[in-house]
């Protein structure tokens, strides 16, 4: 199977300590897969060094077959459109329509001019385009709506139709549904895993709510100040290593 | 030890501010001669005041003059012209000073900065040029808005002679700078997170920063420049001091002659112009940041086309982009002939003849003999100058104290939400004088508004008249605009944070200002303080310019400079000015950072 | 940068310009300010319709708001010919290469200043200069820039005093800004302010028109003979107007009896002058540090 995103004995720190150490992780195309672990072990580090938003020091991560290192600026740019980041705060311009949001998701590929002309001349079949993800994740009639007057998780299904509109090989999540009560978060996150399987995108997410990650995710990893403690699938994860990764933080 | 430990704590930062205050204000009494003597009226001091007030209440309408040359137009012609005139120059300064705004604002911000790897030399040397094109861009803009446009005004009509272009020039300039500024504090504060996914995504950072930051942040940057616009209108106003026939020019033409009805309908149209715009600022401001919702709800059934039929648009936000566009148009098209009626080479032998006359007497005399250069700016500086610039500092500094504790005093009474029966949405009871606190509100609501909409310039002028040439109708006309402004800001201030511990307060009976000072003031008292600095500047850059009036400080040496051609000393006087308020800026900015860095829960942007 | 941006940037409107060398339209007036602004306009229509008839060519007259802007729009070329005070003429002269001074008021060789007093100081008029009882009072001058409101009495009370004003008075030295000699004897008569100096002409007339009561405001001291006002023109207006323009300007100025038209200066004859008439004037400036 081919081999999307390859970290070997990737490490970073900042300011002198340690943010990650020694980490060997492969993610096949299609997976899905879940990292867990206390606040501070290093989530949002690893889901940055996947996408290049931040350069390994040590050893090396390759994406797509390309080492992140050695691309240029343009290459990386070409490399990213391909992988679609969703941050905690999911990154959403709050004064465009949920149309605009969603059409972001072609920035990538569209250049400057192109991207301007897409949101201020939106053609009928981008449109058209939006609106069926949209309908796929439930909020259609919200498509010219103010991105701001929606609730949080109707933001969030925006977010995620912007990430599906970018037709991404994969998808890095930093803790999507960090501030959502679990009835919603779950089926935010069966919705996203299911578009996912669908369309064989790769899903790397982070999570904070370890149940939710056990149901969700086939395989998880577990990270502990920096290292990974355990990579395997959510069915061999037992209840006391989940205990122990979480031993010296708060749940 | 511990003795030592008490007193740092007693002192913490807050009281240490006061304390400040405090003595800075102790300081500037004695520095410009405090004597009750001068707070006194004149006996025609007083008559004047009476009359003038008395004939608030019956503005003229027609001219008050008996005789007049047959080719005098009619007396409403004159008004709607100059108000017109007034009008044009300000929103085509705006015009201009809102594209340069927002070209400098952008190279002055990191926001559009490309990711730029630092261990490569290519990456470095970027980055440095990036650095330093953002210093001096931000440098630039700050020298610009700090010298105040009526000098701009003085330097342009003196060098090149009068035209519709150097007014407009003279207001462009220092608010093109200010928009500058403002527009690249807010590039650089903005979220960025939006302009992040962008980039992870593949997007170029142009695209990236023009569509996550730039996007995000033109609500502010469009009810920033509203505002300036309301600020240029005055500044409009006020060029008519230097004989430009703007409505300033007419107030000061009746005064001379005794009509004082007169002045009145000037200055009731010019309020009217400012309130109008100030309003519809706030229309705007509000349908950009609460969007209502469409009149038809969006199914979801419903097709694309039904969906873009059913959008919510905001027709204030259209009406006002095209009365806008419209306004700018006219503006531009209506002039006759911007330059002045001179011929170019006529004109430009003047300005470099004004050049030449730039450079210091001595320095001329001596055929360019840059040695006379230091002997020339001592005695200048040392002592006239130096009084002279330590004076107008007092006299912004004195007003923007006097003008903070006036506001702090009236926003207890003055902010919607405290106003009224019910402070902050706590029932309270039956009122013995029902409305009472919400009229008193609503009248000092009205009277800061009164306040602020007056240019500070003719509020000098006028005092001036009343209390005789000395400093205090200055810091008075300063304290009273600004007071205006601080009473409105904090009102907002009070009125978007709805306060929990204030509302316990009123709650357990507390009264409304028992709420505002044990709990409203100290978790917003950042952001007071914030706004207090931001006057405290402009309050600095008035001064240098009140003085022109004829009270001792650097206006008034540079009127003096001027009327005897010295254009060298003129120029002298104006960088000394500018450099006080460049400095003002530069501590301001740094105190702003402190106070954001160290604030607790004061969070959002400030937007002035 | 600036130069290009003012001289160079479009040369819309060359019609209508005073001076393009293609034969000027319209010769254009000032005066300083030394009375109320918006009375000047009204007040010099008859001289330039007078001027028009006999010269054969427009005439404008155009507001300057002080002293100061009457000297540079003269200096730089916005207008052609203006009626200064002794100090503005002379600094108006300095600085345009050529300009002449062409005539002046009938008695303006032997001008003089009144010191007036507010009558509640009790003074009366004296030959000797009061020094010792105005020097606690508060005092005003005229305009900054007025030969008889300014500069002239400042010679004369550091003549008779050994001191420059600021330092004689004990109260702060007042200025008035506009209005000029109208404004300082309306000041002193009102009591605002409780001694002044202003032009003498302005004082008659006004005694005589009735807007200034002498009883409430007398004069208290009168000082010597100083030559004051002028026409002044810019040299080269012969280029414009044709050859001999000046001193046919000169000529229909100085035979005008018309005293609607003389009603512009306030005087009842014009007399020729030249620049050396103000020699003195010049002399003074400088040494008081108001010229260099």
């Amino acid at each position: 199977m081919k081999v999307d995103i390859q970290l070997t004995d990737a490490g970073i720190s900042f300011g002198g300590v340690h943010a990650l150490r020694g980490v060997n992780l492969s993610v096949a195309e299609g997976e899905q897969i879940c990292i867990i672990g206390p606040s501070g072990s290093g989530k949002s580090t690893l889901l940055g060094l996947m996408n290049g938003r931040l350069l390994t020091e040590t050893g090396s991560v390759e994406v797509l077959g390309q080492d992140l290192l050695q691309l240029t600026a343009r290459q990386m740019r070409e490399l990213r459109c391909g992988l679609v980041w969703v941050p905690q705060d999911l990154g959403l311009v709050p004064n465009l329509r949920v149309l605009q949001n969603v059409l972001c998701g072609k920035a990538g590929r569209l250049g400057f001019l192109g991207l301007l002309r897409s949101l201020l001349l939106t053609r009928m079949s981008e449109a058209e385009e939006v609106r069926s993800l949209l309908e796929r994740l439930g909020i259609p009639e919200k498509l010219y709506e103010r991105t701001d007057t929606l609730s949080g998780g109707q933001q969030q299904r925006v977010a995620i139709a912007r990430a599906l509109f970018q037709d991404p090989v994969a998808i890095l999540a930093d803790e999507p549904v960090a501030s959502v009560d679990p009835g919603r978060a779950r089926s935010l996150l069966e919705l996203l895993t299911g578009v996912a399987r669908d369309e064989g995108i790769t899903l790397v997410m982070s999570l904070h709510h370890v149940e939710l990650a056990r149901e969700f995710f086939p395989r998880l990893v577990g990270l502990q100040a920096g290292r990974v403690v355990f990579d395997q699938s959510a069915d061999e994860t037992t209840d006391r290593q989940l205990r122990e990764l979480y031993a010296t933080g708060e749940k | 030890m511990k003795e030592l430990s008490r007193w740092r704590n007693w002192l913490g930062s807050r009281r240490l501010t006061l304390l400040a205050a405090l003595v800075l204000f102790v300081v500037g009494l004695l520095v410009l001669g405090a004597r009750l003597d001068d707070l006194k009226p004149s006996k025609g001091g007083l008559e004047l005041a009476g009359k003038f007030l008395g004939a608030a209440f019956q503005p003229a309408l027609g001219y008050e003059a008996a005789d007049l040359p047959s080719t005098t137009p009619p007396f409403w012609e004159k008004v709607g012209r100059s108000l017109v005139l007034t009008l044009r120059y300000a929103v085509v300064a705006m015009s201009l000073a809102l594209v340069g705004g927002m070209v400098f604002g952008i190279l002055g911000s990191r926001a559009w900065w490309p990711v730029l790897n630092q261990h490569s030399p290519s990456g470095w040397v970027l980055l440095w040029v990036l650095r330093t094109v953002r210093i001096v861009v931000r440098g630039t803009a700050t020298l610009a808005r700090s010298v105040h446009e009526l000098l701009w005004a003085l330097l342009f009509l003196t060098a090149v002679g009068t035209s519709p272009l150097a007014a407009v020039l003279a207001i462009a300039l220092p608010y093109g700078g200010t928009l500058a500024k403002v527009f690249s504090e807010l590039l650089d504060e903005q979220d960025a997170s939006a302009a992040g996914v962008l980039r992870s995504g593949g997007a170029r950072s142009s695209a990236a920063f023009f569509i996550g930051v730039g996007v995000r942040t033109f609500p502010d940057l469009i009810t920033y420049a509203l505002y300036r616009l309301e600020c240029a209108v005055r500044s409009s106003a006020i060029l008519g001091f230097m004989g430009i026939p703007t409505l300033g020019y007419h107030i000061a033409t009746a005064y001379e002659d005794g009509h004082l009805r007169e002045i009145w309908t000037y200055l009731y149209v010019l309020l009217a112009a400012v309130i109008v715009i100030d309003q519809w600022g706030s229309l705007v401001r509000a349908r950009l940041s609460r969007p209502r919702p469409a009149r038809e709800a969006g199914r979801a059934e419903d097709s694309v086309a039904e969906l873009h039929r059913k959008r919510p648009r905001s027709l204030v936000l259209r009406a006002s982009v095209v009365t806008a566009l419209m306004a700018v148009a006219l503006g531009w098209m209506t002039e006759k002939q911007w330059q002045s009626s001179l011929p170019a080479e006529r004109r430009q032998a003047n300005f470099e003849r004004f050049l030449h006359e730039v450079v210091p007497h001595p320095v001329r005399e001596n055929g360019n003999d840059w040695r006379e250069f230091g002997p020339w700016l001592k005695e200048r500086i040392w002592p006239r100058g130096m009084v002279a610039l330590h004076r107008t500092f007092h006299i912004g500094t004195i007003a923007i104290l006097v003008a903070g504790c006036g506001a702090l005093m009236a926003v207890p009474f003055a902010a919607r939400s405290l106003a009224g029966r019910d402070a902050l949405g706590v029932p309270g009871g039956r009122e013995r004088v029902s409305g009472l606190r919400a009229g008193a509100g609503r009248m000092l609501r009205v009277t800061a508004l009164v306040m602020r909409s007056i240019p500070e310039y003719i509020l000098a002028f006028l005092l001036l008249q009343v209390f005789g040439p000395t400093v205090w109708p200055l810091v008075l006309a300063l304290a009273l605009h600004n007071g205006g402004i601080l009473i409105r800001l904090g009102s907002e201030v009070v009125d978007n944070r709805p306060s929990r511990a204030g509302q316990v307060l009123v709650a357990q009976g507390g009264s409304r200002r028992s709420s505002f000072l044990g709990s409203l003031l100290p978790e917003s008292f950042n952001r007071f303080l914030l706004l207090i600095f931001y006057r405290w500047e402009t309050c600095i850059r008035e001064a240098t310019v009140l003085g022109m009036l004829g009270v001792l400080s650097l206006g008034s040496l540079i009127d003096e400079a001027n009327t005897r051609l010295f254009y060298d000393d003129m120029i002298l006087y104006v960088l000394m000015g500018a450099l006080l308020v460049f400095a003002g800026d530069v501590v301001s900015d740094l105190l702003r950072l402190r106070i954001k860095r160290g604030a607790i829960g004061s969070g959002g942007r400030h937007s002035f | 940068m600036l130069a290009g941006l003012f001289a160079g940037c479009g040369d819309k409107g060359k019609e209508n310009e005073a001076g393009n060398g293609e034969g000027a339209t319209a010769l254009v007036i000032t005066a300083i300010p030394d009375e109320k602004v918006s009375d000047q306009e009204a007040r010099f229509q008859a001289l330039i319709t007078y001027l028009a008839g006999q010269l054969g060519i427009r005439v404008e007259f155009s507001i300057s708001k002080d002293y100061a802007a009457a000297v540079q729009r003269f200096a730089n070329g916005e207008v052609h010919m203006a009626w200064f005070g002794g100090l503005t003429g002379v600094q108006a002269r300095d600085r345009v290469e050529g300009a002449r001074a062409i005539a002046q008021g009938s008695a303006d060789p032997q001008f003089k200043s009144y010191f007036i007093a507010n009558a509640s100081t009790g003074l009366g008029r004296g030959d000797e200069f009061p020094a010792e009882a105005i020097k606690d009072l508060t005092f005003t001058f005229g305009s900054p820039s007025s030969t008889s409101g300014r500069l002239m009495p400042e010679y004369f009370i550091r003549k008779n005093t050994g001191k420059p004003t600021a330092e004689f008075f004990s109260r702060e030295v007042q200025f008035q800004k506009s209005g000029g000699h109208v404004a300082t004897a309306e000041a002193v008569q009102a009591g605002s302010v409780q001694v002044g100096v202003l032009n003498f002409k302005t004082y008659d007339s006004m005694v005589a028109d009735g807007r200034l009561d002498p009883g409430k405001a007398p004069i208290i001291w009168i000082t010597p003979d100083y030559a004051d006002y002028n026409l002044t023109v810019h040299g080269d207006l012969d280029n414009y107007f044709g050859d001999g323009f000046i001193d046919k300007l000169q000529k229909v100025l100085v035979e005008c009896s018309d005293q609607e038209v003389l009603k512009a200066f306030n005087r009842e004859a014009l007399i020729p002058a030249s620049n050396d008439d103000f020699a003195e004037i010049e002399a003074v400036a400088k040494e008081l540090g108001l010229m260099r």
